[in-house]
């Protein structure tokens, strides 16, 4: 049986376990025995020990704790991505397929959204489903941004790039993959339980005392926090330890740096988000009072513990396709990137202060005063790294001998997207000018920019990237180029407007705005739908390329760094033998620069 | 781990087993941060506050078992150090005997606690989340140390390959150094 299948089973089979149990003790307790609240929690929990068991944990560590034989995932062809497959090379592209379904699917949520918004007043949805559908799309939207980049290019390309044949726990890589389909499913049930209305935020009290849906939200987030937890150790340990030979710290490519960075934030901060949703579960099915004013509880400090994660979060979000975009700029300006050492720090300077800026989440919320002038100057200070990484990012291109290749298109409309976004962050972190802007479409704005126009431009730039690599044949340029350009301008064409939106009133969290909007609303709600549509040529260029595109070289870009010094795709094992480093990746053009690695043949 | 036959060189010379130390360090870093968010909650919502009948001195005897299950697990991981599998089997035992009279005492502690407390406060719902946050992991430090102990029943230890003893009394130490945290921040603070 598929390991999938039997996962399925077992999580079933736990789920009942779990829920019943928890039904026999209440009702042996003297309470009413099928409350939903307690026993979906359980049942849930149980549901996800007996589902990852069954796809796989049971056979892989279970059997040998046991001292039984352990039964490792042998598959060959499309099954291989149907178990408890080790090859961090599959996991990167379960996670790609998983996350893409994930971000068109939230997609979709936003064209609905923007269905509603065409026009002032209420037209397909009343405000109870437009917040329901607006946290689904928000909530669908962070994870694929926290998820995507390393899940599917960190866990891909990272060995590689260091010369390595796989992470450090090839085990628990799979493990944090399989973490995520219980997950995905609880999202995909949650409207047909009510579904949530609080935003992706999950605030008290209106999470504890709305429909049961706003559990499911709760648990996937906690789920989704596990795999992060699990990946975050795989990644740090494999970076510092499984180097090649040769390969300093100062030989490391940006975008294994920009990994390395991230998983610090998402190794510790993390917790807190878990912390904060089990709160909130607690409070709603165990009568605790962490957050109920009426027994003494403070709402507020959930925002605190909630936001010392999300605050890291957005750098989680935007710090993979950074180290991306540096990447693509470096080898398609055929320079060395520009003021490498600088750019590590900024890097370093953005984990660093990440953790001191939450609070500029909660300028509005009525929390001391004493705090809002130390998150506004931490806040405004986390510019300074920023625009580290942006110098280096203008110092590559700078008289660099350009190839606008899709990638490329997609490094430097990112970056274009994301100058836009900080900008309008300076003015959030303004506190006088927040007080304003905060929970108006100005914001709305703000964090489009960053991450859909920075991370998920991003996101893209690697995809065209890589495809060559992971599929081993070329995506068609005119259609990658077609893409890239719909997509920049209606991007822009959507998000630009809704600034001035904000400014002129348009709250956001609402499914209806001031009449007067309504024009311009218009024009956002089919700039979207356009968007929409230029994923449609990307998905078709995917397709057919990989059906019948022209078979890809090793090295059809001519760059320097290890994962194309070897074959696409890769054999499993990655290199025939253990890369010697001999310099750094950058080295374009620089007088007598060793090749960056010498990959000897067959040991 | 590979079908590779070579034994893997990396930059830094490390080793399989500094490799996962390293692994295991970074997951027990982790975790600290979860106890430092239910720390965080209840300094900031109740500063110091603890309630008049709140048992100090029994914990004061569930740190008592708590440090000298350290011990003991300290003595299992010497003993098979040096080849000793007795050694590391009986102080193994008592480890987990320890565990489980830790557990005892604060399911006793829990049953005053609950009417006495109960959920239904700030106090009363950290108490409680805390106080069972680490029971769980200290739950799973027990089902650690039970696989251990079979596996050092089949002989799967040896002094210069003992991998599974050393995790497991790297995460009961964790477990114990949490406790010492709970009991200032809940207890004594």
């Amino acid at each position: 049986m598929l390991p999938v299948f039997r996962g399925l089973v077992w999580g079933v089979i736990g789920f009942l376990i779990g829920g019943g149990l928890t039904a026999l003790i209440r009702g042996a307790m003297g309470l009413d025995p099928w409350v939903f609240g307690p026993v979906f929690l359980v049942g849930y929990l149980f549901g996800l020990a007996g589902w990852l068991l069954g796809v796989g944990v049971w056979d892989t560590w279970m059997r040998e704790f046991l001292g039984l034989e352990p039964r490792p995932y042998e598959a060959e062809g499309w099954r291989r991505y149907f178990g408890f497959n080790t090859d961090h090379k599959v996991i990167g592209i379960q996670y790609g397929a998983t996350f893409l379904a994930m971000f068109f699917l939230a997609g979709l949520l936003a064209l609905m959204m923007r269905i509603e918004l065409m026009q002032p007043g209420r037209d397909i949805f009343n405000f109870a489903q437009y917040n329901r559908v607006m946290s689904l799309h928000g909530f669908l939207m962070v994870l694929v941004a926290v998820t995507a980049i390393p899940g599917m290019f960190g866990n891909y390309f990272v060995p590689l790039m260091i010369g390595a044949e796989d992470m450090a726990f090839p085990r628990m890589n799979a493990l944090s993959f399989w973490i995520w389909p219980p997950a995905a499913i609880l999202l995909l049930l949650s409207p047909f339980f009510g579904g949530w209305d609080t935003g992706w935020t999950g605030y008290p009290p209106l999470a504890i005392t709305n429909d049961p849906g706003q559990m499911f939200y709760n648990l996937a987030f906690f789920t989704g926090g596990l795999s992060s937890v699990v990946g975050s150790i795989n990644f740090l340990t494999t970076i510092i330890t499984m180097r090649a030979p040769g390969m300093t710290w100062g030989r490391l490519p940006i975008f294994v740096w920009s990994i390395f960075m991230t998983s610090i934030m998402s190794l510790t901060a993390t917790q807190f988000v878990g912390v904060a949703m089990l709160m909130t579960v607690l409070d709603r099915v165990a009568n605790t009072a962490f957050f109920d004013p009426a027994r003494g509880g403070y709402p507020l400090i959930y925002q605190h513990i909630f936001w010392f994660y999300s605050h890291p979060a957005v750098y989680v979000m935007i710090m993979p396709a950074w180290g991306i975009m540096l990447e693509v700029l470096a080898h398609f300006a055929r320079k060395p990137l520009f003021a490498y050492k600088w750019a590590v720090a900024g890097f370093g300077g953005v984990t660093a202060l990440s953790f001191a800026v939450w609070a500029h989440h909660m300028f509005t919320s009525g929390m001391p005063e004493t705090l809002h002038v130390p998150f506004m100057a931490t806040t405004e200070a986390i510019s300074v790294p920023t625009g580290l990484i942006f110098l280096s990012a203008l110092g590559t291109v700078w008289r660099g001998k350009l190839r606008f290749k899709t990638p490329m298109l997609f490094a430097l409309g990112g970056l274009f997207n994301f100058l836009i976004g900080g900008i309008t962050g300076v003015f959030n972190s303004d506190l006088p000018a927040d007080v304003h802007l905060h929970d108006t479409f100005w914001v709305v704005s703000h964090f489009h920019y960053t991450i859909v126009g920075g991370a998920i431009f991003g996101l893209f730039a690697g995809i065209y990237y890589w495809y060559p690599k992971m599929v081993g044949r070329m995506y068609s340029e005119r259609l990658g180029r077609l893409h890239f350009w719909l997509m920049f301008v209606f991007f822009n064409l959507v998000f630009l407007p809704m600034a001035w939106l904000g400014l002129h009133g348009m709250n956001r969290r609402i499914g209806d705005y001031p009449p007067q909007l309504g024009e311009v609303n218009a024009f956002v709600s089919i700039s979207a739908f356009v968007l929409g549509a230029s994923f449609l040529i990307f998905l078709y260029n995917m397709v057919m390329a990989w059906v019948r595109g022209p078979v890809a070289e090793a090295n059809p870009w001519g760059a320097r760094t290890l994962e194309w010094a070897t074959s696409s795709p890769p054999p499993v094992h990655n290199f025939p033998a253990v890369p010697q480093v001999l310099s750094g990746p950058y080295d374009y053009g620089v007088p007598e620069a060793k090749v960056h690695a010498a990959v000897p043949a067959e040991s | 781990m590979s079908g590779h036959s070579h034994e893997a060189v990396y930059e830094g010379g490390y080793t399989r087993l500094q490799i996962n130390r390293m692994g295991l360090w970074f997951f027990i870093i982790s975790e600290a941060f979860m106890f430092l968010a239910l720390h965080a909650y209840r300094l900031l919502a109740l500063g110091t506050f603890k309630p008049e009948d709140l048992n100090v001195s029994l914990a004061w005897v569930m740190t008592g078992v708590l440090l000298l299950s350290s011990v003991t697990m300290h003595r299992a991981e010497k003993a098979i150090a040096r080849g000793h599998t007795p050694g590391l089997l009986r102080n193994l035992l008592l480890t987990m005997g320890l565990g489980v009279a830790f557990l005892a005492i604060m399911a006793y502690e829990w049953s005053i606690a609950f009417r006495d407390i109960g959920f239904s406060s700030p106090y009363g719902s950290i108490f409680f989340m805390t106080t069972g946050t680490h029971a769980l992991h200290l739950l799973s430090g027990l089902f650690i140390l039970a696989l251990v102990y079979l596996a050092a029943r089949r002989g799967a230890y040896r002094s210069e390959d003992h991998w599974g003893v050393t995790a497991g009394a790297l995460y009961w130490h964790f477990v114990d150094v949490v406790w010492l945290s709970v009991f200032l921040i809940l207890y004594l603070v």
